[in-house]
This record gives C-alpha cells, structure tokens and sequence, in this order.
C-alpha cells in the first residue's frame, strides 16, 4: 500500500475537514434532537399524572365531601385545644402553674427545649404529616407519689395541648423529723414531650 | 450526473467533447500542430477539475488473448502484472481484462491483453494534460468503447463487424458472440471520395478473408457488417461490400438513425467524425481495461477518494437529518399529544372546582383533615401515665415489709436496650422501670436474703401485666471474677444491716 503523498494529503483534507464537521453536527443534532424527544415524553407522562389525578378527584369527590362533613368538626376542636398549628408556650406554662396550685406542690422548675420532629411519627404512622414535639424537663417535689399522677391529671384537664410523658424519676428524700408535716418526702424529674401538629400551607388552601 | 471530458487521440489529431450528463457538447478538433495545441490548453482551460477520459485510436496497438490459470485477488493481480509486464515492456500504456472462463475441466480463465505500443502518440496532449491538472480516469483502447454499441442497437448476429469512419481512418471491429475479438485501423488515403469508399469495400472484404485464415470465422459463415454512417458519406458502401459476396451482409446506419437510437445530437455528429465514439464513452461508467499508468491517474483516484468522502458526508448529513426530522416529528406529536392531555386536565379540574362549591367550609383538605385527626387520636391513645406501674410495685412490694424502694426511674418508649432513643422504625412501645432498694437482712445471712430478692423478682414477672423482670444488681456480686470481701465476726455483737439491690421491671406492650 502506498503512503500518503503531499498532493494526496492536501486534496484530502478538505473533504475529511467537511466529513468531521457533518459528523460533529450531526452527533450534536441527534443528542440534541433525542433530548428534546425525551423532554417531550416527560410533558406527556407528566399531563398523564395530573389527568388520573385530576380524575381521581372528580371520582373521589363524594368521598371526599363526606370525609369534610366527619372530620371538620373534630379538627376545629383540635385546633381550639392547640394541638393543631402553631406551639402555644405560654399556655402551657400557665397550665403547669395551674397544675401545680391546684395538686398543692412546692413549686415546678421547668426546661423547655427547642422544637423538633416528633420521636414516635412512625408509632403513629403520621407518614407526611408534620408532626412536632418539644420536650419539657420538670423538676418537683412530692408529697407522696401519687401528687404525680395527680399533677399529669391536673395538668391535661387544662386542654392547652396534647403531651405525653417519657420520663419519669423518683427518689425518696430524708425526712427531717424536726419539721412538723407536709414536708415533701420524694423528688422527681420528668420528661415531657409537647406534640404539635402543623396547619396546612396557605398555599394548599381549602379543598 | 458528473461532467466528463472525452478525447480521442489518433497520431495526428485528438477530437475533445464535453459529456454533461446525458449529452455531449463542446466538440472540438485539434490537430497537432502548435496554434492547435494552444487551443486545446484554452480549451481546457474552461473544464477545471473535469475528469478526463483519453480514448486511443490508433493503428500502433495490439490486442492479444491468453488464457491463465483462473486465479483472484492478489494472485490474479501479480500474474497479470507479470504477464503485462512480459509482453510490453517498451510501453506504459497496457492493460488486461477478464473476458471469459472456459468450459474445459481447468475452468481456466481467458484475458483479452490490449496496448498502445507507440506512446509518441500520446505525448503532447499528455504534456499539456499535466500542466492543466485535470484528474485522467484513464487511456481506453476505443474498439472497446465500440462495443457499447452492440446492445443499444441491439445487435444480435453472431459474426459482427463493426464499420466507422474516424479521424485516423476506417475502423473495423469484428465481434463475435457479442465478444471483443479482433480490430484494425486503415488509414485513409487523401484522394477522390469514390477512390475512399472503395478503399474502404476492400478492407472489409480482406479482412474477411483474415478472419477466415485466422479460423476465426468459416468460409461459409455469413458475417453481418454494419457500417455507422456519421456524415451521409458512406451510403454506397454497403452494395460495394457486397458485390459478388455470397457470406457479406452489410447494414448503413445513417446519421438520423445514429440520433435517434443512440442519442447523440447531430450538432455533435456533424463536428467530429469522432463523435458517436465520444459520446459512447462519456455513457459509460468506465470501460474494464484501462491502459493508464497508476501515475498518470493518481490525480483522478485523488478525485475518486475525496468525491467518495464528500458522498459518505452527504450520507451522513442526510441520515442524521432523516433522523432528526423524525425525532422533531415526535416532539411535535408529543407536544400536540401533551397539550391535548393538558385540556383534558383542566376541564376535569374546572368539573372538580364545580363539585367543591357544594362542599362544606374547611379549613384544609379532606385528606389533610381526616390524617390530623386520626393521628391526634393515634398519639392520645398511645401515651400513659406511670399508675400502672406504680400499682404493680406496690402490689408486690405490700408482700416484703423488709424491703424498701428508695429511687426509681420509670421510661415509656421503644422496647430495647436504648429505649426511646431507638431506631425510628415502628415498633412497640412499652413501659419500663429501673427500681433502687434495699433489704434489712441480719449479716452474714446472704442466703435469706438473696433468696428474697429472687423470691420478689419472681412475684413481679407473675403478675400479668409485667412482661419482664429481673434483678439488674445484687447486694453481692459473687461472680467468679469478682472480689469478695467481709468480716466474720461473732454474730451476736452486730447489727442487722441494710442491702442495696436494682431491679429492671418491664411491662407489656399496650399497658
């Protein structure tokens, strides 16, 4: 096989040049082409989405009206009690006080921490729904240990929010002799968690 | 369809056309004489980049048949090159083609060799050919253009001599069985038209007699002459062939005839007596046997290579352009499909918004408010208050005055060693409790008072609510591994002592 001569390369290069150049655009215009077709697929099975799910509401709408008509009722009332939107602090603070005046303790120290994700969303199974807690450490003492139970029950009747109780811890105090009765004999440090659940979006509005 | 420009070179004259397509134009004669030379360099000028196809008319050729071992590729390409260069080796023009394989046993294969053995011929136009850079396709001997004839006037005779008149002379090309056998060129004597036509009868009359001494035809075959008439002046040759021939037949074909059977315009005829073979040659793709040195036709290989580049190029554009239209073609449908499916949507929409004017006021979604208050009520069942443990220790602890409780840590979350600090999966939740106490037992009586504790331990996991307990320290440890150390003093002089012991209390999930 001869090689390349001079003559052969300049006469050559100028249709090889062309070749390179069609094939560049070519490969350029088809990626080009078949992404647009892509993108195009997508717009359809995305309208596809929304008209099932568009039709699924027109289907589902009696449903959907019953459901509104049995459940509008008792989500007004959770909202009233607080456990719906937003975290009302001060009612719960001024639910402790009452709490604690009407079971007769010495006084409740309180700690309440910052807002998180509720710890038991899968026990539950609020899937998306977003539900909150903040947890509160309260450290009192008692007369004997049924003051807590009392206190829990003094402090739910207030129907400021929904808590829960985590923690508890119980430890018997020396008792002075010199001191006459109703001197607290145990103390204890609690841990309660306030469970929240957030409003819609305004922008989810109405059904 | 690409241009051509076709020559014919004869010792003193080259006849030149120019083939566009489907017809030929720019006839023209050069002789070969120096003002015509320069003509021919002019006219050359006016078909840059024109590939040039040379026919050679010529009475210094010569064509010969062998036949070679049948053979392919690369070894039929070295036995002809060896055989070529056997047989002309004072000339570049040659060249072979396959015409046949025999029927005998070998199935050998039969070559027609063909040269132009003086190449003087060709040189000045050769010469000036270069200087113009016009790519040559190749040097063809012009008995094989002729053949070109044989199927358009579809000629079917088995003995064919083929008669024209050219610039060089009288051309006679004998064909048998539609195969290339045997051509000569006479040349014409400047004398009277009668003297000529005469001339003319009696070649054709002796080559007959060659063609018989040669064994290439018999005696009482019947060869049929045709004889192209380009310029009306051989119409009494045929009667002349003839006369007094009993195995002669001759056929005129006259120019009109030339023209509407070939196709070649009677402008072009009327130029060159050349004309009819160098329209032959521009319809042909390329005659099999090119006498042209490689050297000469690098030029148009060069030509060959970049139209066949500039074709994949072509190919490639267009294929990519079918398949981007297409693709285009699809977003269109797709578009058209999706806009289509959007009207759908936003008449079920509107059909919705109608049927939720009927609905009640509500503060968010049906689905928003029916989770909300399942969850609520999910969490409010779930959560306890520590009484029923408190009521199960007590229960048990009424049973061992000697035992008191002086701590307890109660926890209510996922079973397991971490508590409610476990995983986030979904799992059981339980209450828990790790109780501090201690036995008022007389020393030295671990026995009594170990089995105690184990006794209490026992009562607690009996009760029904309590799915596991256990002693989590002892006031002893006696592990093998551990130190043990105490006192055995006299027993009545020491008090009765007080043991610490933990106990891990677990109830069952639900309580």
């Amino acid at each position: 096989m001869r090689s390349l001569s001079s003559r052969d390369v300049r006469a050559l290069f100028q249709p090889t040049l062309v070749l390179v150049i069609v094939i560049i655009v070519s490969i350029f215009a088809l990626r080009y082409t078949a992404a647009a077709v892509k993108r195009a697929q997508q717009g359809v099975a995305a309208q596809e989405r929304l008209l099932v799910e568009a039709r699924k509401k027109v289907q589902q709408s009696d449903q959907e009206k019953n459901a509104i008509e049995r459940y509008v009722e008792p989500y007004t009332e959770l909202e009233r009690a607080g456990i719906v939107g937003d975290e009302k602090r001060i009612s719960w603070i001024d639910a402790l006080r009452t709490a604690n005046s009407e079971v007769d303790l010495y006084g409740v120290e309180y700690e309440l921490e910052p807002q998180q994700a509720y710890a038991f969303k899968a026990e539950v199974a609020a899937d998306s729904l977003p539900v909150h807690q903040s947890v509160m450490k309260l450290r009192f003492e008692l007369l004997h240990e049924g003051d807590l139970l009392h206190f829990f029950q003094a402090l739910a009747a207030q129907k400021v929010g929904r808590f829960t109780v985590n923690e508890c811890k119980l430890q018997r105090l020396a008792v002075n002799l010199a001191i006459p009765v109703n001197q607290p004999t145990l103390k204890a440090e609690c841990e309660v968690a306030w469970i929240t659940i957030a409003g819609p979006a305004p922008e989810e509005g109405k059904s | 369809m690409a241009r051509k420009l076709v020559l014919c070179a004869s010792p003193s004259h080259l006849s030149a056309g120019l083939w566009t397509g489907r017809r030929l134009s720019a006839v023209h004669g050069f002789s070969n004489a120096e003002p015509d030379q320069q003509a021919f360099a002019t006219f050359l000028r006016a078909a840059r980049g024109v590939p040039v196809y040379l026919m050679a008319d010529t009475v210094d050729e010569d064509y010969r048949f062998e036949t070679l071992p049948h053979a392919f590729g690369k070894d039929r390409r070295d036995m002809l090159e060896r055989k070529l260069k056997q047989l002309y080796r004072s000339t570049p023009f040659f060249g072979a083609q396959l015409t046949q394989r025999e029927d005998a046993k070998r199935r050998d294969d039969r070559y027609l060799f063909a040269a132009v053995t003086n190449t003087e011929l060709f040189d000045p136009w050769l010469r000036i050919l270069s200087a113009s850079q016009l790519p040559i396709a190749g040097v063809f001997p012009l008995p094989l253009v002729t053949l070109g004839l044989i199927k358009q006037l579809e000629l079917k005779e088995q003995n064919l001599l083929l008669v024209s008149r050219h610039e060089a002379g009288v051309r006679q090309t004998f064909v048998k069985d539609g195969r290339f056998r045997i051509s000569r060129l006479t040349p014409l004597r400047a004398s009277g038209s009668g003297s000529t036509l005469e001339s003319s009868a009696e070649e054709v009359r002796n080559t007959r007699m060659y063609l018989d001494a040669l064994n290439v035809t018999h005696v009482d075959e019947m060869l049929h002459v045709v004889i192209l008439d380009q310029d009306d002046s051989l119409a009494a040759l045929p009667d002349m062939v003839v006369h007094g021939r009993r195995n002669l037949r001759a056929v005129r074909i006259p120019p009109h005839e030339i023209t509407n059977r070939i196709g070649v315009d009677s402008t072009a005829l009327s130029a060159s007596p050349d004309a009819l073979h160098l329209f032959l040659l521009g319809q042909q793709k390329a005659p099999a046997l090119n006498m042209a040195p490689p050297a000469l036709t690098s030029g148009y290989t060069r030509l060959q290579i970049s139209r066949g580049v500039y074709a994949l190029s072509g190919a490639a554009g267009l294929l990519a352009a079918a398949w981007c239209g297409f693709n285009l073609y699809n977003v269109m449908g797709l578009e058209d499909e999706a806009h289509q499916i959007s009207l759908k949507t936003h008449q079920e929409q509107s059909h919705y918004q109608e049927i939720t004017r009927s609905f009640p006021p509500s503060p968010a979604a049906a689905s928003r408010l029916q989770t909300t208050v399942e969850v609520s009520e999910r969490i409010s069942t779930m959560g306890r208050f520590p009484d029923t443990m408190f009521r199960v220790i007590s229960a048990e602890l009424d049973k061992y005055p000697a035992m008191r409780l002086t701590s307890l840590r109660w926890k209510y979350g996922r079973s397991g060693p971490e508590g409610s600090s476990g995983s986030a999966g979904a799992t059981a939740l339980s209450q828990s409790a790790l109780l501090a106490m201690e036995l008022t037992a007389q020393p030295g009586d671990f026995k009594s008072a170990l089995a105690n504790i184990n006794s209490f331990v026992r009562d607690l996991s009996k009760n029904e609510n309590v799915a596991d307990a256990k002693v989590a320290k002892m006031p002893l440890n006696l592990s093998s591994s551990a130190t043990l150390t105490g006192s055995t003093a006299s027993l009545r002089q020491e008090q009765p002592q007080s043991a610490q012991f933990d106990v891990e209390i677990r109830l069952k999930p639900g309580v």
